[in-house]
């Protein structure tokens, strides 16, 4: 290896990020190279300094993090309940124009066919046969599963609703739960706080006590 | 991942809650000292150890135990930190303007020590974040590349060439703010 791929190995080396065999290798280098071993010497003077930036010491207030947990919990709860809201009422809407309607979409051949009301006058009866009888009868018995098919649709709908309604409830219920633990942890950290309070008032009025008889 | 903090997961993932409680006053120097490279001030650092328990907190019960506790955390504070720097919109982000004590009391030397720092501080503040990170982890954190590999999501073999970088690039920065070896050489 030369002198520059060396440099590019030395942070490695002054990690011990290096198999021995090429920590072997480049101290062999170093010991024979005064360029590269000046480089070793100026990182190593980086790394002790890297060392003098001390951090901050952070202790988290676990009463305060309960609190601000729940009110995540609860906002949380709130979007979601809007989001459920919003999604019923679209479902209930499209049911109502489903109802309302009479709606029907379908695809016939090669077409979407969507139609609305109730069907033309006589479209349903069957036409006294003629020389096209065959086919007008055929379209006449295309339509009797079209109003079980929309009887279908409407019925799969009312359950997806229920569905919804169900699952809106229970993780609500979850929420719920959830939000109870953290109370129930809020008011066992308080009241832990409370009583090391009042055994800290004792030990400082004992404190007090035995330095008064002292003097 | 030590044992300790697998066994702390498992209790909180029952229910326990002061298992999770352990869990912060384990881990909340570090991810501490970890945030403080990224953010300006101890404030924002507080309330970003903060932010980033509530993420493991909320996301808890979805974690799936295989060891890899550490990298996880250091993944959320990651984000957490990368987050709060796309608010905060600093670029760079800034250690020069940390908290500086009042020197006026302090001796020469601690004086001397804490310009030092400074300097260190704000050359460590001028790397672009991917050689940041590496160092960061690296240096402070003293994780293999291995398991920053994971954390990042990117090669060993990039890693340690970024590592190498940023060294070679902190020590020719220190030597222009006068804190390089070869000054007092040449």
């Amino acid at each position: 290896m030369n002198c520059s791929a060396i440099r590019n190995r030395l942070p490695l080396l002054l990690y011990d990020d290096l198999c021995p065999v090429e920590t072997a290798n480049i101290e062999k280098h170093l010991a024979a190279c005064a360029a590269c071993q000046r480089e070793f010497e100026a990182l190593q003077g980086v790394q002790q300094n890297l060392g003098l930036l001390a951090a901050p010491t952070v202790q988290i207030d676990l009463t305060r993090f309960y609190r601000r947990a729940a009110a995540l919990q609860e906002r949380g709860r709130r979007r979601w309940r809007r989001l459920a809201f919003a999604t019923v009422s679209a479902a209930a809407i499209l049911l109502g124009c489903v109802l309302t309607l009479r709606l029907e979409a379908r695809v016939e051949g090669h077409q979407f066919v969507l139609r609305w009301g109730s069907p033309p006058e006589g479209q349903n009866v069957v036409a006294p046969p003629a020389q096209d009888a065959k086919p007008e009868i055929a379209r006449t018995v295309e339509k009797l599963p079209v109003a079980a098919a929309t009887e279908e649709q409407i019925r799969l709908l009312s359950e997806l609703i229920h569905a919804l309604a169900d699952n809106v409830q229970s993780v609500e219920r979850r929420e719920q739960q959830d939000t109870a633990q953290l109370q129930t942890r809020l008011l066992a950290l308080q009241h832990q706080n409370a009583q090391r309070w009042s055994a800290l008032e004792r030990t400082v009025e004992s404190l007090y006590q035995s330095v008064q008889k002292g003097e | 991942m030590s044992s300790r903090d697998a066994e702390l997961i498992e209790r909180w993932q029952r229910g326990d809650a002061s298992a999770f409680e352990d869990l912060v006053r384990r881990w909340q120097q570090p991810i501490a000292r970890f945030l403080y490279r990224f953010v300006d001030s101890v404030d924002v650092t507080r309330d970003l150890c903060q932010e980033v328990f509530l993420r493991v907190y909320h996301a808890g019960p979805r974690y799936r135990e295989n060891g890899a506790f550490a990298g996880w955390l250091y993944q959320i504070a990651l984000n957490v930190a990368r987050d709060a720097g796309r608010r905060s919109r600093h670029e760079p982000v800034s250690l020069t303007s940390q908290e500086v004590p009042d020197h006026r009391a302090a001796s020469e030397a601690v004086f001397q020590q804490e310009e030092t720092a400074r300097l260190i501080a704000q050359a460590i503040a001028e790397l672009p974040e991917d050689l940041r990170l590496v160092l960061v982890l690296r240096h402070y954190e003293n994780l293999s590349f291995e398991e920053i590999a994971r954390i990042t999501r990117t090669p060993a073999s990039t890693l340690k060439s970024r590592f190498a970088a940023a060294l070679t690039r902190l020590r020719i920065r220190l030597k222009e703010l006068g804190l390089g070896p070869e000054e007092t050489e040449e």
